[in-house]
């Protein structure tokens, strides 16, 4: 009795208050969560930014550019703002955390592909699984030394952000006439490709789910976009993290959903049907899928730009990236394992029909989701290009002095919304030709230039190793472009020379 | 499955003239075939009616399917044109020239109200025109399935021979505009209000 009293001493003593641990856990997961995008003001969180020569180019670091000074110690690095100006953002005081910048970072990796990953399984068997978790390294690789282009040493040995965008950075490797205009463009294309596929996956989820009602695919596509309406009124990274939030969160929903129903079927699952041989005529396909699922480097200079704490952004992207390996290699082998032989190229497709409608459902939700953090982005690389006001470009801001919408802003972006689903309506076998217009830009803005620019702008101060990794990831990327846009043009040529789907 | 009107011009080339009937496939047939989900296998459905036979020849591969041949099978074809066959048979068999412009991708099927004409040869002094009128075909499906989505051939969507009820989309697209508008005047409008407020609200 004695001793049963003195453990509860010793745990009384040593444990913390109760009180103090429920309200440390829950103030742990309140700032995990995304802040209510209606409760902040409407600072503008310029996604793209024009890298202004005079205060970022090398020779002129030292001037009245006050960035954020990186010191490495044991390998952690530590980040110390000063206040200052480095353009507009940094006289924000709504940065986001490295939580939001993940929601974003998932949003972009873990994305509408998650359905076909057990199809790429049947194509590609052990050898895709691989891929998943392969690809995922490799794009975290570039994703993380596009940011490093962003940052110089100084004379000092500090490490200084001087450039802000993909576009700076191609700018001083390809001069400031052609580098940046062609980064923009490859930019502007693939993030609106993005935003119009959404729109048709949303359009083919619907007819897929009322495949005999009255409302046809292009019916679909127009009714989602009053619904996309709103994302005219974005104005700042935060609400888009919200979103990018709750698409994560439906994303997570999907997972647990389908997996949850393949566990009902483990005592069927077909281990040994996983191939181990490496089919060249198939592989492709389901590398195809696989790679171009974890593209985000678009985003990523503008998502450090505007991270409170912008030391945490490797750390947030290298997490993102072994949770996004995890859950899709999971997801496509256990797919595959449930269905085996009869895996459809849309996993959906595969789950019993009331099942389907509510999986279904919630794919277009995180479709619907999915689309603001494109859209923004695209939007933002247009107001940056050709709205800044003369003279530095033709026609004037779309913000007051208030940084609110002038009118005419809003109609531009409502527009936008509108051009996106136009050509989802209009275009016909869309998927297709995004693969084979997305094999040459994702490639480009995700393998190659990441690499290229690393190359040309630290070549000189990187080790031998991380020189050959580079050279091998762009003649990788090269490998997955060529790949991809034959089997896309192959698919194209012959779904145009089967005619036209009504 | 398989849904089409068919009528068969049928010819015999004589020596000195070609006679030619015509033979239009009844309401009702009956059906019988082969079916394979196995790639590179072919599969054939046969639509029988009194001394007649329409073999419909399919194959796919992982992609895609196609109708590989036709063949029109005439038993006792003495009887039609008052000529004995050669060689003392009584079947002819006609085969088509050339179909694979019929395919579509797997799971979806092809539909043609258009007419589609094929051209059907045997070695025998016989040859016809295989006229299908309304065709909507769809091999390798399961048991009990339906059609799936349609593939128009290139003739329809050409001359609109099939009229889509656009009514939804007209009625859904100007809902959208409507949207659309009232979403630039309304916020117009918000601003007007609002602007007007502020000014007075800094002049004070």
């Amino acid at each position: 009795m004695y001793k049963v009293h003195q453990i509860h001493e010793n745990l009384r003593n040593n444990l913390p208050p109760l009180n103090s641990t429920v309200s440390s856990a829950w103030n742990s997961l309140k700032s995990a969560l995304p802040d209510s995008c209606l409760a902040q003001e409407s600072e503008s969180l310029n996604f793209a930014k024009v890298a202004k020569k005079e205060n970022y180019e090398m020779g002129t670091f030292e001037k009245d550019i006050e960035g954020v000074k990186r010191s490495e110690s044991d390998g952690v690095l530590s980040s110390e703002s000063e206040d200052g100006h480095m353009g507009e953002h940094r006289k924000s005081k709504h940065k986001i955390s490295e939580w939001e910048a993940g929601w974003n970072v998932t949003n972009a990796i873990q994305g509408m592909f998650v359905v076909s990953l057990p199809y790429a399984v049947l194509h590609g068997g052990y050898w895709a699984i691989i891929a998943m978790a392969g690809i995922a390294y490799i794009c975290f690789y570039t994703g993380q030394i596009l940011v490093d282009c962003l940052y110089e040493v100084t004379s000092e040995g500090e490490v200084v952000r001087v450039r802000d965008s993909y576009m700076a950075i191609a700018e001083v490797c390809w001069g400031e006439k052609w580098g940046g205009k062609i980064v923009n463009l490859a930019q502007l294309i693939e993030l609106l490709m993005t935003c119009i596929l959404y729109v048709v996956l949303c359009g083919d989820l619907m007819v897929g789910t009322f495949p005999k009602g009255i409302i046809d695919q292009r019916s679909y596509m127009m009714i989602l976009g009053v619904i996309l309406i709103p994302c005219a009124f974005l104005k700042n990274l935060r609400h888009v993290s919200t979103l990018s939030f709750w698409c994560t969160m439906a994303h997570v929903v999907i997972n647990v959903v389908i997996m949850g129903y393949c566990l009902g079927f483990i005592g069927q699952w077909g281990w040994e049907k996983v191939s181990l041989k490496l089919d060249i005529y198939t592989f492709p396909i389901a590398l195809g899928v696989i790679v171009f699922s974890y593209t985000s480097q678009i985003f990523l200079p503008t998502l450090e730009g505007n991270m409170k704490e912008p030391n945490r952004f490797h750390c947030m992207l290298k997490y993102s990236h072994i949770a996004a390996a995890v859950f899709k290699s999971l997801f496509g082998y256990v797919g595959f394992l449930t269905w085996q032989e009869d895996t459809e190229e849309v996993i959906t497709n595969n789950l019993p029909t009331n099942f389907k409608g509510l999986v279904n459902f919630v794919l277009v939700a995180k479709a619907l989701l999915s689309y603001p953090l494109p859209y923004y982005a695209a939007i933002d690389l247009l107001e940056k290009a050709f709205f800044q006001g003369k003279p530095e470009t033709i026609f004037p801001s779309m913000w007051d002095q208030n940084r609110d919408l002038k009118s005419w802003g809003v109609a531009f972006r409502v527009f936008m919304v509108l051009v996106t689903v136009m050509m989802a309506v209009a275009i016909p076998h869309f998927n297709i030709l995004m693969g084979f217009i997305g094999s040459f830009t994702g490639t480009m803005l995700s393998f190659i230039w990441p690499c290229y620019f690393h190359l040309k702008l630290k070549g000189k101060t990187l080790h031998w190793g991380t020189v050959a990794y580079d050279c091998f990831v762009i003649f990788l990327g090269v490998i997955f472009g060529i790949v991809g846009m034959y089997t896309s043009g192959r698919a194209l040529n012959e779904a145009f020379k089967m005619g036209l789907p009504l | 499955m398989t849904k089409l009107e068919a009528v068969i011009l049928l010819r015999y080339k004589g020596s000195d003239k070609v006679d030619e009937i015509e033979i239009q496939m009844p309401d009702s047939v009956t059906s019988n075939g082969t079916c394979s989900q196995q790639v590179d296998d072919e599969t054939q459905q046969n639509l029988i009616w009194g001394n007649f036979s329409l073999c419909l020849i399919y194959a796919r591969n992982e992609t895609s399917w196609n109708l590989r041949r036709i063949l029109f099978t005439i038993s006792n074809a003495d009887q039609l044109f008052g000529k004995s066959v050669r060689g003392g048979q009584n079947d002819v068999v006609l085969t088509s020239v050339s179909t694979t412009a019929i395919e579509a991708p797997v799971g979806y099927a092809y539909h043609c109200d258009s007419d589609t004409k094929v051209e059907l040869l045997s070695d025998l002094p016989y040859e016809a025109t295989l006229v299908l009128d309304d065709l909507h075909i769809q091999p390798f499906l399961e048991n009990n399935a339906e059609f799936g989505p349609d593939i128009s051939c290139p003739e329809d969507y050409i001359s609109h021979r099939r009229k889509r009820d656009e009514t939804v989309p007209i009625a859904v697209g100007s809902a959208l505009a409507v949207a659309t508008l009232a979403t630039v005047i309304g916020y117009s409008i918000y601003r007007h209000f609002k602007v007007r407020d502020v000014i007075y609200g800094t002049m004070e």
